[in-house]
């Protein structure tokens, strides 16, 4: 088989996914996981690109590289004193906890290459953006509306209850 | 044009998922945990977006788009009962948080 572009693209953008995630479950360091996840995350929003996903590659890296791990590194910062002692955490149940995963990782690749799933057809040429904003505003308006609101409503509760705990 | 077959980002996506149950599993840390929940949520937008390649409706991104919104009210949410706990318990190791009462 032939290397094309595309194959060396997914090897080095699969690899900048794989082995960020490794290191965030050998590390001890809450701050180095993190910064660790946000590389994946990049690295994700990459594979979104290869699969002709513009728009939800836009959005990983808005909200998670952006939006997510800025409050996660919040939460380490407010709970932790970074500069004292490090921020470190323990590991427990490592060897049964090893097993399942890899058991169960083992049991999805043998069922995804059993599986023989592939696509058909061809690749979407639509304009993606056009599109989606069509879906949430026709087929998808109930769902847009209450994801909306569950949004508000989290971010209420999660001011109120930041705000009680300082009252306390 | 598409020489990666469908499987290779299926497989992707199962390692994602199994790494992010494992750190669930063995960190002790509630910061790590919500690392791991992170991850299991990506791995679930990477099949959809996969599985919408070909679709030219693109419901799958569009469930993405949903999925990434719940899981940044998630990590709010989550993130503020983790500095209540924080406060409570002085300690964000889940294996101290031994009692219910507040």
């Amino acid at each position: 088989m032939k290397m094309e572009i595309v194959d060396i693209l997914f090897a080095f953008f699969g690899a900048m996914v794989v082995l960020p995630v490794i290191y965030m479950l050998i590390t001890r360091n809450i701050i180095r996981a993190a910064f660790a996840l946000v590389i994946s995350l990049l690295g994700i929003a990459a594979i979104y690109v290869l699969l002709n996903a513009e728009l939800m590659a836009v959005v990983q890296i808005l909200i998670y590289a952006g939006g997510i791990i800025v409050l996660l590194i919040f939460g380490i910062m407010l709970t932790k004193r970074v500069s004292d002692e490090g921020v470190v955490s323990e590991h427990r149940n490592v060897i049964i906890g090893s097993a399942l995963a890899t058991i169960l990782l083992g049991l999805l690749t043998w069922g995804i290459f059993q599986s023989g799933l592939v696509w058909e057809g061809e690749p979407n040429t639509v304009d993606q953006v056009r599109t989606i904003g069509i879906s949430f505003m026709t087929d998808y308006l109930l769902s847009f509306e209450v994801i909306a609101f569950l949004l508000l409503v989290a971010l209420v509760g999660a001011s109120y209850l930041a705000k009680r705990s300082g009252n306390i | 044009m598409s020489a990666i077959p469908l499987t290779y980002y299926l497989v992707l996506s199962a390692f994602l998922l199994c790494s992010g149950l494992l750190m669930v599993l063995i960190k002790k840390n509630a910061v790590f945990v919500l690392l791991g929940i992170e991850l299991m949520l990506n791995a679930a937008n990477l099949n959809l977006v996969a599985f919408s390649k070909f679709n030219p409706n693109l419901d799958g991104q569009i469930f993405a788009v949903f999925s990434v919104v719940v899981a940044a009210a998630e990590a709010a949410i989550a993130l503020s009962i983790l500095l209540n706990i924080y406060k409570k318990f002085d300690s964000s190791d889940l294996d101290d948080l031994n009692t219910m009462e507040y």
